[in-house]
């Protein structure tokens, strides 16, 4: 009893955490930062143009700084306990990669100029291939299939990525690649937060509906079975959840790495260890993390401002090595 | 509530790993399955809760085909307990016997007080109330193996499937479980279970299937399928045998001669 009230307890404090940050982020920028500068930029440009920056800069960044830390978050959580593996993360299944080759493929081809939305409509429509190609090669086998699947179809497009930069003639082009892939939420407007909701919130209504699935699947498969649990359609409800969600934030904020990995792993001890309670916790630390990181990268000032999937990577790496750390210390013993 | 299993063949790339078995467990049962490494035991118990195709045969629940049956449905009628269980993530023991609730369960609400009761009771019934809120990594090898036990008790079910349960515990753990199993028998509980120790077999079971080869080699009381002709044929084995009022210690002494 007393678990279900400190779970709450935590859940609210971590809402509390999230909806802080989304206000300190919808503070900061580089038009004024505070009460005090955002009062100097409101006199200084009006009340237009300041709603104009609160509105078309400023919450979109905010909005998509939190589903997208939420949807790696979430999406972490939900194949660590598929999978039954601490080390895997939304990138594991190849989603990733797949919506990052559509995005290149809209650069590379000079579509994104055309178009701006083309960027996002085929990196969602990468990792919506990524579904279909999963459920066809590892849809009737085990475990072990999904992740071989998913390395394969991610070194693939990695090699295409590669490819397109190693044959673009346009060095601009490269730049904007390279530049891309390395994530980041600056500059996004309502349209992308638009565009990418939809396929966000079904991402995380499927993976919701796994989540108590996944606690009985701790037992192992059989018994899990044995308890009434369909695998293939948690299969297709972990698959296709993925792929929604973590397409649709590549398609808008690039490749962010290690958020996925990172707060399942901070959470988990804080819920009781349960798959299903380890979902919302994590989405919300995810949410929370992303926009504390993008905070950061705005106040940190080296000239240029840092990228968002830089910054995860560098609080990420060292974490992951102290992971491998322990869990080797606690096999030892 | 009776189970019954007719003329079950699996196949293995094309070995017959379990051939034309067919078995009965009914209500108050206490039927032990006994056999050789790889005679098909636990492939048949996975074929009877469904973890495991089967090319031929039926499986019905008193009289209706299994398949017939909604997943939930067959999830509460047979609870089922595999043999030596890795268990991921830190769980706390009440978490995993919870866990046996799962086909009551309706998503995204807390476990109803019905649940709630069926658990405490299960802990209650392996006297695990004391570790329950213990995680399931800190505890000795007996007392996990109960709590494994209790979530397989906590399902409710009338039929219960054990594969060898008391294969890693000592003396004390083994009488402990087979006792538990046995009360759970004279409730009214149908049990099948796995079994590697031919004394417990003798001394626990109502009823012992010998299972050799994927098919039946014999059925009936503890004495009459423990003969030392049955051993020696199928597990190749000479035990020692000494015989009680209705059963008999039996003690693995050496190989069977070759050209029994």
């Amino acid at each position: 009893m007393n678990n279900i009230k400190n779970y709450f307890f935590l859940l609210s404090a971590l809402s509390l955490l999230a909806v802080l940050l989304f206000i300190a982020s919808l503070m900061i920028g580089s038009a004024g930062t505070g009460f005090s500068g955002m009062r100097v930029m409101f006199d200084q440009v009006g009340p237009e143009i300041f709603s104009v920056i609160m509105k078309e800069i400023r919450l979109p960044r905010a909005i998509l700084g939190f589903t997208v830390g939420a949807s790696l978050g979430l999406a972490g959580a939900t194949l660590q306990g598929y999978l039954r593996n601490p080390l895997a993360e939304p990138g594991v299944i190849g989603v990733s990669t797949a919506a990052a080759l559509g995005a290149v493929i809209a650069i590379y081809t000079g579509l994104s100029v055309v178009m701006p939305l083309a960027l996002p409509l085929m990196a969602i429509g990468g990792s919506l291939i990524v579904i279909f190609l999963l459920q066809t090669i590892a849809g009737a086998g085990n475990v072990a299939t999904l992740i071989l699947a998913g390395v394969a179809i991610s070194s693939l497009c990695g090699a295409l990525t590669s490819l397109a930069l190693n044959l673009s003639e346009n060095p601009f082009a490269s730049l904007e690649i390279v530049f891309w892939l390395l994530g980041s939420i600056t500059d996004r407007s309502m349209s992308h937060v638009w565009l990418s909701t939809p396929f966000i919130v079904i991402g995380w209504l499927l993976l919701a509906a796994s989540s108590r699935s996944l606690d009985v699947l701790s037992l192992g498969e059989e018994t899990a079975v044995s308890l009434g649990v369909n695998l293939s359609r948690i299969r297709i409800l972990v698959i296709s959840g993925t792929a929604l969600c973590i397409g649709a934030c590549t398609a808008i904020a690039g490749v962010i790495g290690f958020v996925g990995l990172i707060v399942p792993h901070l959470m988990r001890p804080l819920v009781g260890h349960l798959p299903s309670r380890l979902l919302p916790a994590s989405a919300l630390a995810g949410g929370s993390l992303l926009l504390c990181a993008d905070i950061m990268v705005r106040l940190i000032n080296f000239g240029t401002e840092l990228k968002l999937g830089v910054v995860t990577a560098l609080i990420g790496g060292p974490f992951f090595l102290i992971l491998i750390l322990r869990l080797r210390v606690s096999h030892k013993t | 509530m009776k189970l019954e299993a007719l003329n079950i063949t699996v196949e293995f790339q094309n070995r017959k790993v379990v051939n034309d078995l067919s078995l009965s467990l009914g209500k108050g049962e206490l039927v032990g399955l006994i056999g050789p490494n790889g005679a098909g035991k636990t492939t048949l118990l996975k074929a009877i809760i469904g973890a495991q195709k089967y090319v031929h045969g039926e499986l019905t629940l008193d009289g209706i085909p299994l398949q017939d049956l909604s997943q939930v449905e067959r999830a509460k009628t047979l609870s089922y307990l595999p043999q030596s269980q890795s268990i991921e993530w830190q769980l706390q023991a009440r978490d995993v016997v919870m866990l046996g609730r799962f086909p009551y369960q309706r998503a995204f609400s807390p476990p109803s007080p019905n649940c709630e009761y069926a658990v405490d009771q299960a802990l209650a019934t392996v006297n695990a109330t004391t570790y329950a809120f213990r995680g399931l990594h800190t505890l000795s090898g007996g007392e996990r193996a109960l709590v494994l036990l209790a979530r397989t008790l906590a399902v409710g079910a009338p039929l219960i499937l054990v594969d060898e349960p008391i294969a890693e515990l000592d003396l004390y753990h083994q009488i402990n479980v087979m006792q538990i199993l046995k009360d759970k028998a004279t409730e009214g509980v149908g049990v099948l279970a796995v079994l590697h120790d031919l004394t417990m077999a003798a001394q626990f079971m109502d009823r012992l299937i010998l299972i050799n080869d994927g098919s039946v080699f014999a059925e009936g009381s503890p004495k009459e399928v423990l003969t030392k002709k049955n051993l020696e044929e199928v597990y190749k084995i000479s035990p020692r045998q000494k015989d009680l009022t209705n059963n008999s210690i039996i003690y693995p002494w050496q190989k069977a001669n070759k050209d029994v």
